[in-house]
């Protein structure tokens, strides 16, 4: 019978660490960073929607699109950097409870890789270089990508 | 970041278990999983830290999140940009790109949907299938940097020029689009104008009311990141409408259009005002039944146009366009109306016109997006000057809706159906409609 009860509490304990560890996720996306990063990330995804849309803006010269262009990249950018320096700045108890140090770092590490690319984005849209702003863009979405699969999948 | 959890829990575990256990042999079974456990958390942790290390050192791992890119929700890899070739040499970065459009339309009576085109009776053919793609376009624009900051230009054309017969090769002619370059803020060359509309309806036929005029122009524009403005000198062209119901271009302009305009890009949306003036002129200018008038005439004419787009959920906005001038003639509906009419003895009168449209554009997935849209131009001609005989061919007021579903199959491609339907009045008191169903497929590359 002990060996029932020492199954059951060991099952129990089990699930409720599988529990805790999605738990440790969910506690991460209630943090105020999370529910900020969300409504950012909807930002951004309208951001580059509009401009994939910028080939389809009727009566426009491609020098007029390229200025269309431009001007939703510099948003992009500081949207970008906006985020970046927030989690430079935010104190360590503000991340995430479930974070270890470990983690906290490679969180930094990525914030800093993401002002990078805002400030790579920045750079290309301020010289008009609009045939590298895909490339800039995907860099910034690759720094995105991998933070996501590390601390958020 | 999990591992902490687990020990803590698996110790916790192991104490419930001990303090449960009765003999030694339940003791030593409990040893035997607590030694599998033990060796299951350490997989754990080693698969855990390798990820992190994958992580961090392989930058060209492709990983795919529910953020951002390309997701469940459909939406595309950011940026499918285009301008495919593209030639450095001595600092010029030359870029060359264009479209391909087949334009597939059926009209009940046949007929243009411009709005001073549209037919006045039924007596055209119905549903007549007509089939082009001269309005696809190339176009090679450069960028070259300099003391000044990065000088722009580019040429642009597509095949609307000279028609051909669409019986063996349809060979028709180019046509200058745009042709210009940006230095310092200055334009200078042919493009679109300041007045037109700085937004336009997402449709595929235009609203009649459309402002759509290039020309040579040298323009100076101020851009930041919330607002811009322009000042444009560009080619006067006047237009006036005389006694046997024609419009007549006298070419006697002596100075330029003037056109200022303020763009503004709040967070809700965007939206522009454009003033102008103009110097409506005629010096002894030829009618259209070839007679010449003795006398010259001037008037100061100006107009007012201003357009927008208002955001609303989502992708999905409301895009609007109105004006209103006195002599903007040419600058609406496509030449419709004159700026003012003429008489016997060459005196000119301006005229009213105004316009408007309102469009709302709603996105059903990020693939597929609808416009619903009115729109409406109209003048006050000098009627008395018209002979009554040609009063039915001086248009007076133009209504126009359309409806369409336009689907992104692929990163700049564009499929769309849409349905449209125009109305005009002339003078004489005339109506006639038109209703239109064009197919459109398009790549930009």
């Amino acid at each position: 019978m002990f060996i029932r009860v020492l199954f059951l509490a060991i099952s129990l304990l089990s699930f409720s660490a599988c529990v805790s560890k999605d738990t440790a996720t969910s506690n991460l996306t209630t943090t105020e960073t999370e529910k900020e990063h969300k409504i950012e990330s909807e930002e951004l995804r309208l951001l580059m929607q509009e401009l994939n849309m910028v080939v389809y803006d009727r009566q426009k010269s491609e020098l007029d699109r390229d200025d269309i262009r431009r001007r939703h990249a510099l948003n992009l950018a500081d949207i970008v950097k906006g985020f970046a320096k927030k989690i430079e700045s935010m104190p360590a108890d503000k991340l995430g409870n479930e974070l270890t140090v470990e983690d906290r770092e490679m969180y930094l590490y990525y914030a800093q890789e993401l002002y990078k690319d805002g400030e790579a984005i920045n750079e290309v849209a301020q010289n008009y270089e609009m045939e590298k702003l895909d490339r800039t863009v995907a860099k910034m979405q690759q720094t995105c990508n991998r933070c996501h699969a590390l601390l958020r999948d | 970041m999990k591992t902490g959890s687990f020990k803590s829990l698996f110790l916790l575990s192991i104490s419930l278990a001990l303090y449960a256990a009765e003999d030694d042999a339940e003791l030593e079974l409990l040893k035997v999983q607590a030694k599998e456990l033990s060796q299951r958390i350490e997989a754990y942790e080693t698969k855990s830290n390798e990820k992190r290390t994958a992580a961090l050192k392989d930058e060209n791992r492709e990983v795919r999140s529910d953020y951002i890119v390309d997701d469940t929700q459909g939406y595309s890899a950011p940026m499918n940009q285009k301008g495919v070739l593209e030639l450095t040499s001595a600092n010029t970065v030359l870029s060359v790109g264009g479209r391909i459009q087949l334009h597939s339309i059926y009209a009940w009576p046949e007929g243009s949907y411009f709005a001073g085109k549209i037919p006045l009776d039924d007596s055209g053919e119905n549903g007549q299938l007509i089939m082009s793609a001269r309005d696809s376009r190339l176009w090679v624009k450069t960028r070259t940097p300099t003391e000044y900051g990065p000088i722009r230009t580019l040429i642009e054309i597509d095949f609307l020029g000279t028609t051909a017969t669409e019986i063996n090769t349809n060979s028709h002619g180019l046509r200058l689009r745009h042709a210009y370059f940006e230095m310092a803020g200055f334009t200078v060359g042919q493009t679109n104008s300041a007045f037109n509309a700085f937004v336009t309806l997402d449709t595929i036929t235009y609203a009649v009311n459309d402002t759509l005029v290039r020309q040579p122009l040298i323009r100076y524009s101020v851009n930041n990141r919330s607002f811009g403005y322009d000042l444009s000198l560009e080619q006067p062209e006047t237009t006036l409408l005389d006694q046997n119901g024609t419009i007549i271009t006298p070419k006697d302009d002596v100075a330029p259009d003037v056109i200022a305009r303020l763009r503004y890009y709040p967070s809700w949306g965007e939206t522009s005002v454009a003033l102008m003036g103009r110097y409506i002129t005629q010096d002894q200018a030829t009618l259209s039944d070839g007679s010449r008038v003795a006398g010259r005439d001037a008037a100061f004419g100006w107009g007012v146009n201003m357009s927008g787009k208002i955001k609303l959920y989502g992708l999905d906005d409301i895009r609007f366009d109105a004006q209103y001038g006195v002599g903007l003639g040419r600058y609406v509906a496509y030449n419709a109306f004159a700026a003012g009419s003429i008489d016997a003895d060459g005196n000119i009168e301006l005229q009213p016109a105004y316009g408007g449209h309102i469009g709302y554009r709603h996105w059903w997935s990020t693939k597929f997006r609808s416009t619903l849209a009115f729109s409406y131009a109209a003048t006050d001609n000098d009627i008395t000057n018209v002979n009554p005989a040609a009063r039915s061919s001086v248009n007076s007021d133009v209504y126009g809706s359309q409806l369409n579903l336009l689907w992104i199959p692929i990163p700049n491609g564009l499929v769309g159906l849409e349905y449209s339907k125009a109305l005009r009045s002339v003078e004489s008191g005339e109506e006639g409609n038109m209703d239109m169903l064009t197919l459109l497929v398009r790549y930009d590359f």
